[in-house]
């Protein structure tokens, strides 16, 4: 930790954000290849909520989506309330719910009208269940390969949950058609360059807070129980609550990532809380260096980019799967902490 | 009665696809420690080996049987020596490994047999029902759980009568010890990842009438299995069978009330906390730390 | 430093496991500001002692008072905050952190997730590290990764860790196992530094590194305490021959 040192992952982490700056001018305001970026952004956030918990503290969460999930819900339940009553039904209820023959709106629904609401709710509720989670599973002292397994069944539960409610959630459609996110005086729009300096304004102030977490003493310690949590534990820290307040804030990033990318996708889906997705994140930092947050973000924006290079062929995508597939393989044996981890070498 | 029989007998079929799958995978995991997110995967591989020689060969289920698990075992050996070996002093590093050999598995079908729905039907001679107990149960279904026991009891013979099973059981307590007295872990390992993926496979071909061949369909199965691992505990075989047991019939029993999706949720919740006041599961005994 | 007062008392403890009994009704009684060895052949129980003392394993029956306070089968972390610190026959450091995050880590202060949440290192952070990093000889290692780490440094860097917690108790578990003879001496040098401000139990086979710093000497054997006394009472005692030492005596071993 000397000053140097200190000082230029500042410096590194800022670069990067400022380049990103430039993305829109570069793509000449194109609004696909816009909205294409600013998805990748969010996956990438999404990518360093995972790096906290895993890379930093060793909790192998499989079910990471599940936060980023609940956090795009949170938004899209918002969103679907503004929506004018063309796209809704009628009584100004959610379409979905019209065709389901729901008659009133569901008193969870209710608060969602207040977009403040709806943007705290895409915090807290991944947090609580984070909270729930934790106190459940690492005051019980189950060890790693449980933990694994038991948060990539919490999330299945949430999914099938809400594919089972459709007639409140919209089911396997999920929450479509929304209104356009305003803020003031301020529109969003999805293809827009306003959605992408949002979206780039708010990853860099996580990233930047995330940055100072890992840099803190209680970042530290969180390494430290990755490294030999008895070790911890008989220094006299509360390590299930460690594990816990860990477990919260990559909840909390993923959370926010999850709703940002409500924004850009224009809706929400059972996908956002998915197997396929959360395999993915794990990929993204084994790729990119799960012990890094900078590497974990650029190892899912290299692979989401890659793979949207590649989306118009079908064969071109599977091939590229397969590909990342093998990629992942040979990091997992060879390169264990990820293209970072390679750099961090090349560097010293 | 009647209704309880019923459900117990539905609850079966359920337990003996289950077992089926479990028991690669607890066999695996009891004697290596990996934890192979690829088992599904297996059970898919086995659904469409057995749809590719009844389709392009015209062979039929039964003659299939050991070609399938031949084929899969000698994948899964393989597998196991290119790339599961180097991960044995790393275990929790190969769930992100088999990880990755499972999406390379799907995108390889992918690629070649295609990502469309692939149908079999059951063999005619099956296809009837029979009267069981006073219900009419699916030939097909008594057959499914009859092979089930008997691979059960063709495993568990292997583990606790044959000479080879008695090395098997010395690596799984202490592989160090083991080697000491000359026994090879590395064949016990391979030949245990072969037979588990085989069996999976097996089970694959066994349920790919009952509903449809997709490249995905292993990730259904892959959760079940860990439950009933997780919840069984490593040490016995009989841990196994008890947790498919339990597991099979109150999903079986739950979506009778409500629906396969909310059962299924409602037994993962139970397993979750069943798992949190005894992580070792539910059938192992105290060990000394 | 008084050194009539009771600090850790085990009464009649026994550790069972499934049938096999570890520890078997084992008394002890330590004053503070000892230095006391305990030795034994493997398997009698030395380690489960340590192990149920800092609360890593559960007694079966008996109690543990330390310090006037009952603390049988407390929680770890709630028994090292009541100051006891215990270090492992495993070397556990954190292999990724450099040797100046270990000892930052293990800083006698703010335990709370909230507090250490808006804590940086700032400079008496470092004065403190640099007193403890030449209390142990590892001065020069600040920036090294603690995987880098010969063994011996390991087991100093893991000692530096528990001393910083300013327990009152330390319990050491073959602290120079692996150790060359030099790392050994270095270490009964340390150990002897510390005897005067802290009360140790120390696990060891190496018995002339335990004659260097021991004042008394409790011997187990098949979870019982089989005798106490100093080095030379333990030489001559029938029973440890007999179980132990053979019949060369304690410098033989």
């Amino acid at each position: 930790m000397n000053k140097k040192l200190f000082k230029n992952t500042y410096v590194l982490y800022g670069i990067v954000c400022f380049l990103l700056f430039f993305v829109p001018l570069i793509l000449k305001d194109d609004p696909f290849y816009i909205n294409k970026s600013s998805t990748y952004i969010c996956l990438g956030l999404l990518a360093v909520s995972l790096s906290i918990s895993w890379g930093y503290t060793g909790i192998l969460n499989l079910g990471n989506a599940v936060f980023f999930g609940l956090g795009s819900y949170c938004m899209a339940m918002s969103l679907k309330l503004k929506t004018d009553a063309v796209h809704t039904g009628s009584g100004g209820l959610p379409d979905f719910m019209v065709w389901n023959n729901v008659e009133k709106l569901p008193w969870f629904w209710e608060p969602f009208h207040s977009l403040t609401f709806g943007i705290m709710a895409g915090i807290f509720v991944p947090v609580l269940l984070a909270i729930i989670l934790g106190f459940f599973i690492f005051r019980g002292r189950i060890a790693g390969v449980y933990v694994a397994i038991i948060t990539l069944a919490v999330m299945i539960v949430v999914y099938l949950l809400i594919m089972d409610q459709q007639r409140f959630t919209g089911g396997f459609n999920g929450i479509t058609d929304l209104f356009v996110l305003r803020m003031g005086d301020l529109e969003f729009d999805a293809y827009g360059s306003s959605s992408y300096y949002l979206i780039l304004l708010v990853m860099t102030v996580v990233l930047f807070i995330s940055l100072l977490i890992t840099k803190s003493r209680a970042g530290l310690i969180f390494q430290a129980i990755r490294d030999d949590e008895n070790r911890v534990r008989f220094l006299g820290y509360s390590v299930g609550t460690y594990k816990t307040a860990a477990m919260c804030v990559s909840a909390a990033i993923a959370g926010i990532a999850g709703m940002l990318y409500t924004i850009v996708m224009e809706f929400a889906s059972p996908t956002f809380l998915a197997v396929p997705l959360s395999l993915s994140i794990v990929i993204w930092c084994a790729v990119g260096g799960r012990q890094s947050l900078m590497g974990s973000f650029l190892g899912a924006i290299i692979v989401t980019a890659g793979q949207g290079f590649l989306s118009e062929s079908e064969t071109f995508l599977h091939t590229w799967t397969l590909v990342m597939g093998l990629v992942f393989i040979l990091s997992v044996l060879f390169l264990p902490k990820g293209l970072a981890g390679a750099f961090d070498k090349l560097t010293k | 009665m009647d209704f309880f029989v019923s459900q117990f007998i539905s609850g079966l079929s359920m337990t003996s696809i289950l077992l089926m799958i479990s028991l690669g995978l607890a066999i695996i995991y009891g004697t290596t420690g990996v934890i192979n997110m690829a088992h599904g995967e297996f059970v898919m591989i086995g659904a469409y080996t057995s749809w590719v020689l009844q389709t392009k060969f015209g062979m039929g289920l039964i003659a299939s049987i050991i070609p399938i698990f031949l084929i899969t075992a000698l994948m899964g050996y393989l597998i196991e020596r290119l790339i599961i070996r180097h991960l044995y002093n790393r275990l929790l590093d190969t769930i992100l490994a088999t990880w990755g050999i499972g999406v390379l598995l799907q995108q390889i079908i992918r690629l070649t047999i295609g990502s469309e729905l692939k149908y079999l039907k059951i063999p005619p001679y099956m296809a009837e029902s029979m009267n069981l107990f006073g219900q009419e149960v699916s030939i097909y279904r008594v057959f499914i759980f009859l092979f089930a026991v008997a691979i059960f009891f063709i495993a568990w013979f292997i583990i606790y009568r044959t000479s080879f099973g008695m090395r098997l059981r010395a690596v799984t307590q202490n592989k160090d010890m083991a080697s000491s007295f000359g026994i090879n872990s590395g064949v016990v390992y391979s030949s245990t990842f072969a037979f588990g993926t085989g069996v999976a496979a097996l089970a694959g071909a066994f349920v790919a009438p009952l509903k449809s061949i997709s490249p995905d369909m292993g990730t259904n199965y892959i959760i079940d299995a860990f439950m009933v691992v997780v919840l069984g505990g490593v040490e016995s075989l009989i841990g196994t069978a008890a947790s498919s047991l339990i597991i099979g019939e109150s999903s079986s029993f739950l979506a009778s009330f409500s629906n396969d999706t909310l059962a299924k949720a409602l037994v993962l919740v139970m397993i979750i906390v069943i798992l949190r006041f005894k992580p070792q599961g539910l059938f192992t005994k105290k060990i000394r730390s | 430093m008084s050194k009539n007062k009771n600090i850790l008392k085990l009464n009649s403890v026994v550790v069972d496991f499934d049938g096999f009994k570890a520890v078997n009704n084992f008394n002890l009684k330590i004053n503070q500001g000892e230095l006391r060895c305990l030795i034994g052949p493997n398997g009698a129980g030395k380690t489960t002692v340590m192990d149920i003392i800092c609360g890593k394993t559960k007694s079966t029956s008996g109690k543990i008072i330390f310090d006037q306070e009952d603390i049988t089968n407390q929680e770890e972390h709630l028994i090292a905050r009541k100051g006891i610190g215990r270090k492992f026959q495993i070397p556990s450091v954190f292999k990724e952190l450099t040797v100046k995050e270990n000892l930052y880590v293990a800083l006698n202060s703010h335990l709370g997730f909230f507090r250490n949440l808006f804590k940086f290192f700032n400079k008496k952070d470092q004065k403190k590290i640099d007193e403890i990093a030449e209390f142990v000889g590892l001065q020069n290692e600040l920036d090294k990764t603690a995987q880098f780490l010969s063994h011996g440094q390991t087991q100093w860097l893991e000692i530096a860790l528990v001393v910083l917690k300013e327990p009152k108790l330390i319990l050491m578990d073959e602290p120079t196992a692996g150790m060359t003879d030099y790392e050994t001496n270095q270490t009964a040098t340390l150990f002897n530094k510390l005897k005067k401000t802290q009360t140790l139990i120390v696990v060891e086979h190496d018995m002339g590194f335990v004659k260097e710093i021991s004042d008394v000497i409790s011997v187990m054997h098949q979870g019982k305490l089989l005798a106490e006394g100093t080095a030379s009472q333990i030489e001559n005692d029938d029973k440890v021959k007999e179980a132990y030492l053979g019949k060369k005596g304690i410098t033989n071993a």
